[in-house]
């Protein structure tokens, strides 16, 4: 008898909102595209994290909007990405 | 095209105005009509198959819908066994309970129960009750080939089964012969 197994989480990402409009923030505790490289045991590139806050800098390029983004955590891909109007940070 | 953020709740009140507008058994009649016109992959699949083309239909079609979900299937080399799927969080059933701006169909989780089997009797595919946690948008399903199909399907299954075994580390697949 051949046997398979597949097992799919979805990511556990909430997004949350405080009272102040003007922020946003978004937090992954577990990023599945980094939980599979993992279990590839391929080595995780150095700097992984850029391809999400680079791109969320970018994006906010000439906006009144400034991204963030902390706690990286290389083994599973946790990250706090924080969306922040530039006057309200001040 | 229609994004599945609106196409869900429009299939849910869809099934809730039928039954305003008729009966529940309405309801049902719409499911069997479905099932006999848009299972379409799923047939070619199974008829190909057998039971190893519903492991290839799920597996691409919950994949698609991100859905958080474990399958299992044990196939013996005649095309006999079964596939056990436990789906933790239903994608479709868990953005209704998302919405507090309308009530999602009473019965709306049964539409599978009968949209499916209308295409996987045809095929000897027998499906078991299912389980069900609608609070939860979890369910439970087992589909069984009990008696082996036409040689060459089992033998197109067996082929496809051996070919996911080789491929299965690269996609994250839990493989084993015994």
């Amino acid at each position: 008898m051949l046997n398979l197994r597949m097992d799919r989480r979805t990511s556990d990402v909430t997004i949350e909102r405080t009272e102040n409009p003007d922020e946003l923030s978004i937090t992954a505790r577990v990023c599945p595209a980094v939980e599979h490289i993992r279990k590839l045991s391929t080595p995780l590139a150095p700097n992984y994290e850029w391809i999400t806050s680079v791109v969320h800098e970018t994006i906010c390029e000439d906006t009144p909007w400034r991204a963030e983004f902390s706690n990286w955590d290389p083994q599973t891909g946790a990250c706090i990405q924080h969306f922040v109007r530039k006057e309200a940070a001040k | 095209m229609i994004s599945c953020t609106e196409f869900i709740p429009s299939y849910s009140l869809l099934f809730t105005w039928l039954e305003n507008k008729v009966d529940y058994d309405e309801v049902v009649r719409y499911w069997e009509y479905l099932g006999r016109i848009s299972t379409g992959k799923l047939e070619a699949a199974v008829k190909e198959k057998g039971l190893f083309g519903c492991w290839e239909y799920w597996k691409a079609a919950l994949n698609e819908e991100a859905a958080d979900f474990v399958m299992e299937i044990h196939i013996n080399e005649d095309g006999t066994g079964y596939l056990a799927s436990d789906m933790r969080y239903c994608p479709s059933m868990g953005r209704l309970l998302e919405y507090d701006h309308f009530e999602p169909h009473h019965d709306y989780c049964a539409h599978c129960d009968v949209i499916y089997p209308i295409v996987l009797d045809k095929y000897g595919i027998r499906s078991a009750p299912r389980t069900l946690d609608v609070q939860r948008a979890a369910c439970a399903i087992s589909l069984h080939m009990d008696e082996p199909p036409a040689p060459e399907v089992a033998a197109a299954g067996w082929q496809a089964a051996l070919k996911e075994l080789e491929n299965a580390e690269a996609e994250a697949i839990t493989a084993w012969v015994d």
